[in-house]
């Protein structure tokens, strides 16, 4: 199963949550509630890779700095 | 001689009835602060946007776990607590947003060919994807000559403080949380998040404090206080909490915050959330408190009480120089006296914080 957030870009979930936020929120449907959410959910699956990518490089920059080989 | 003469001439203070933890804790900063700000109610302006921040995020966090004690699934709770946030942060009057105000703002096209500072072509800077720049629409691009277009944006009045960011907190929260071993305390169906606890000691003196939820770890049962800050989570931010009046407060009185409820205390656990502005990260950290530890704080209460007492008494709340690092009063009482009633009137709003309702209210007779 392919990974949600290969599939839709930060982009596009950011123009999804934009667009349900800048509405007046009794006119909000649960549809779209449920659209933001999920929009969120994957910003927060790309932050936890990001940070993951970021610790690792940190890792690597340790070990650089203690084998100076 | 006249200053001399106006050492003997203050007037007795009245203190409030009601102390919580922030009320202690001000005192014990600092006497001049807990005088200008728990007695007179002068409040910085701009903490308006902490505070309406806060208290999303606790509005959100509690419609969660209320939802969930009414045993709705996890998907409905998450969007219950969304909506919620989302309809107290809307203005309805103005039919907008709170928290930010809507801008005009332009962007680039980029049609035109741009030179950069070596004369090589390149992408005009103001065309790049996703800038837009406040202000209003040129409608030719000043660098490449392109035509722009106007946009209207949401400018936010803190970028990590923001409606976007309270939202996120919640849905974040509740994924972080979905599978955790705590859990929700609730008594007859109805679940302790957000209540208030009072501890009468006296005619004009009761302790109080608000509970965000009680929470089960285990066997062990805890007080639960969410904080959101822009530090990251480590070591040493949780070694902040012990020792911390308001860890200390709740820990001395957690008989009285369980009393009537059946239920037996163990410590303070702290729900940390890191706000950046591309996320939020999570953190929990566990204080219990011994019993001889407790009875120290509770005799160090009565101590600071009867400081407050003695300054009260005489009508002078000295300044402890030594923690202005930081204070909001710290323009106030580098001021020559005379100049101090003129800064405050400027810079400040008067609205003092209620422990009883857990808002900031206007001090009556004076025009905030």
């Amino acid at each position: 199963m392919k990974n949600p957030i290969d599939e839709i870009t930060a982009e596009e979930d950011a123009v999804t949550i934009d667009a349900v936020m800048s509405r007046t929120p009794n006119t909000i449907r649960d549809a779209d509630l449920d659209a933001l959410v999920e929009a969120m959910r994957r910003d927060r699956a790309r932050f936890i890779v990001a940070e993951a990518k970021k610790a690792e490089k940190a890792e690597g920059l340790d070990d650089d700095a203690r084998d100076p080989e | 001689m006249q200053e001399i003469r106006s050492e003997f001439e203050l007037k007795p203070r009245e203190l409030p009835k009601f102390w919580d933890a922030s009320t202690f804790r001000t005192f014990m900063e600092c006497p001049r602060k807990f005088e200008l700000s728990v007695l007179d109610g002068w409040s910085e302006a701009e903490s308006a946007v902490d505070l309406e921040f806060g208290s999303l995020v606790h509005l959100g966090l509690e419609t969660f776990y209320n939802n969930i004690a009414q045993g709705k699934t996890h998907d409905e709770c998450v969007r219950e607590a969304v909506r919620a946030v989302l309809h107290a942060s809307w203005d309805y009057e103005e039919d907008k947003p709170k928290l930010g105000h809507y801008a005009d703002a332009w962007h680039c096209l980029g049609t035109e060919k741009y030179r950069n500072e070596k004369g090589n072509t390149a992408k005009c800077p103001y065309s790049h994807k996703g800038k837009v720049f406040i202000g209003p629409d040129p409608e030719t691009c000043g660098a490449c000559g392109s035509p722009t277009r106007a946009l209207r944006v949401w400018v936010p009045a803190d970028k990590v403080k923001c409606r976007k960011q309270a939202v996120r907190v919640v849905v974040w929260f509740a994924e972080e949380f979905k599978d955790t071993h705590l859990e929700l305390v609730s008594i007859g169906g109805q679940p302790l998040t957000e209540f208030h606890w009072q501890k009468a000691i006296n005619d004009g003196l009761v302790f109080c404090g608000n509970v965000d939820g009680v929470f089960k770890l285990g066997d062990s049962l805890f007080v639960v206080d969410y904080k959101t800050t822009r530090q990251s989570l480590g070591k040493s931010y949780f070694r902040q909490y012990d020792p911390n009046p308001q860890v200390e407060f709740y820990n001395a009185f957690r008989e009285a915050i369980s009393e009537g409820l059946g239920l037996k205390i163990e410590g303070i656990l702290i729900q940390a959330i890191a706000l950046t502005q591309n996320g939020v990260k999570f953190g929990v950290g566990i204080f219990r408190q011994s019993a001889a530890r407790r009875q120290e704080v509770v005799a160090e209460i009565a101590y600071w009480l009867h400081i407050a007492e003695m300054m009260a008494k005489r009508g002078f709340f000295p300044r402890n120089t030594s923690a202005c690092f930081r204070c909001a009063f710290r323009q106030v009482c580098a001021a020559e006296p005379t100049a101090r009633e003129t800064i405050l009137r400027e810079n400040f709003i008067r609205a003092r914080w209620n422990p009883v309702t857990r808002q900031k209210e206007a001090v009556e007779g004076t025009a905030s």
